[in-house]
């Protein structure tokens, strides 16, 4: 593994460190699925090095926020965690739609 | 277990913004990461090669083989995982790009049509290859002007997912020559 595969990879670090922050003062599903999404933009990145098609990483890091968003609504009943799974959750049929599109 | 408070909407949009800073950073470091670029081996070609861009890191080789009057130009382009359907998207460039590329170097007024799209296999990978002619409007002797194919261009592109780059090679030749080109390339 060259260099550029290693920078890729530790790419998603800073948002594991920081939603495992957030997750430690909250305990909230929503922090705990950000850190999910991570660890899967960090796995993806040795899974394309192996032939794994990419275009599967960033649906499935929205898909997953998004399931935290709704999950921690469905606990909190606050209508910034139902907003976050809407938004990711319209952000992950934006990005299937533009991948089937180009 | 009670939730606990958690963190204050200042303390999280500020990490927030710290965190996505530094991926942007990486990002960058990424992708202006130095290619290992993609050969064309085993055949005669005179080499030139370049840096072509920094930003994402683009590495140029063009060959150019006069004995059998063909170019081969070789791009390798440091990239995340692109699907086939956009490299397909972007090679229909092609025909405008070539065009106006001979007009404004050497004059050329060429007609390059579309023939085609397939899907390829180089070096154990899957590439999207694009087959074009090239037609130019010559006078004749007695003053009439006919439109003659002058030369055909193959363009192929990949996602070489050994080192993350993608990599575009368009070959340009004869009309009766036909060169196997996919045979002879490597990107890692």
């Amino acid at each position: 593994m060259d260099a550029a595969a290693l920078i890729l990879a530790i790419t998603p670090v800073p948002i594991l460190l920081y939603y495992i922050s957030m997750y430690s003062d909250g305990r909230s599903i929503s922090d705990l699925f950000g850190c999910l999404s991570a660890v899967w933009a960090i796995l993806a990145t040795f899974f394309v090095l192996g032939g794994f098609p990419g275009s599967l990483l960033f649906p499935v890091m929205l898909g997953t926020s998004a399931l935290g968003g709704f999950l921690e609504y469905g606990r909190s009943r606050k209508g910034w965690d139902l907003a976050q799974g809407i938004l990711l959750g319209l952000a992950l049929i934006w990005v299937v739609i533009l991948l089937e599109a180009i | 277990m009670a939730k606990r408070s958690g963190a204050s909407l200042g303390k999280r949009a500020g990490l927030w913004l710290v965190s996505y800073l530094v991926v942007a950073v990486l990002y960058l470091g990424f992708f202006s990461y130095p290619v290992q670029p993609a050969r064309l081996e085993g055949l005669s070609y005179t080499v030139d090669e370049k840096v072509y861009q920094s930003l994402p890191y683009t590495y140029e080789i063009d060959y150019v083989s006069a004995a059998t009057r063909s170019v081969v130009v070789v791009l390798t382009v440091r990239t995340i995982s692109v699907p086939d359907k956009a490299y397909s998207a972007a090679l229909r460039n092609a025909e405008a790009i070539t065009e106006n590329y001979l007009r404004q170097q050497y004059g050329l007024n060429v007609d390059v049509r579309f023939t085609g799209e397939s899907t390829t296999s180089i070096y154990g990978h899957s590439a999207v290859r694009q087959d074009y002619d090239v037609y130019d409007t010559v006078t004749g002797p007695l003053g009439r002007t006919e439109t003659l194919m002058v030369a055909k261009m193959s363009i192929v592109a990949w996602f070489c997912n050994d080192n993350l780059v993608s990599v575009a090679a368009g070959f340009f030749h004869g009309p009766l020559a036909d060169p196997q080109i996919t045979e002879h390339l490597r990107c890692h």
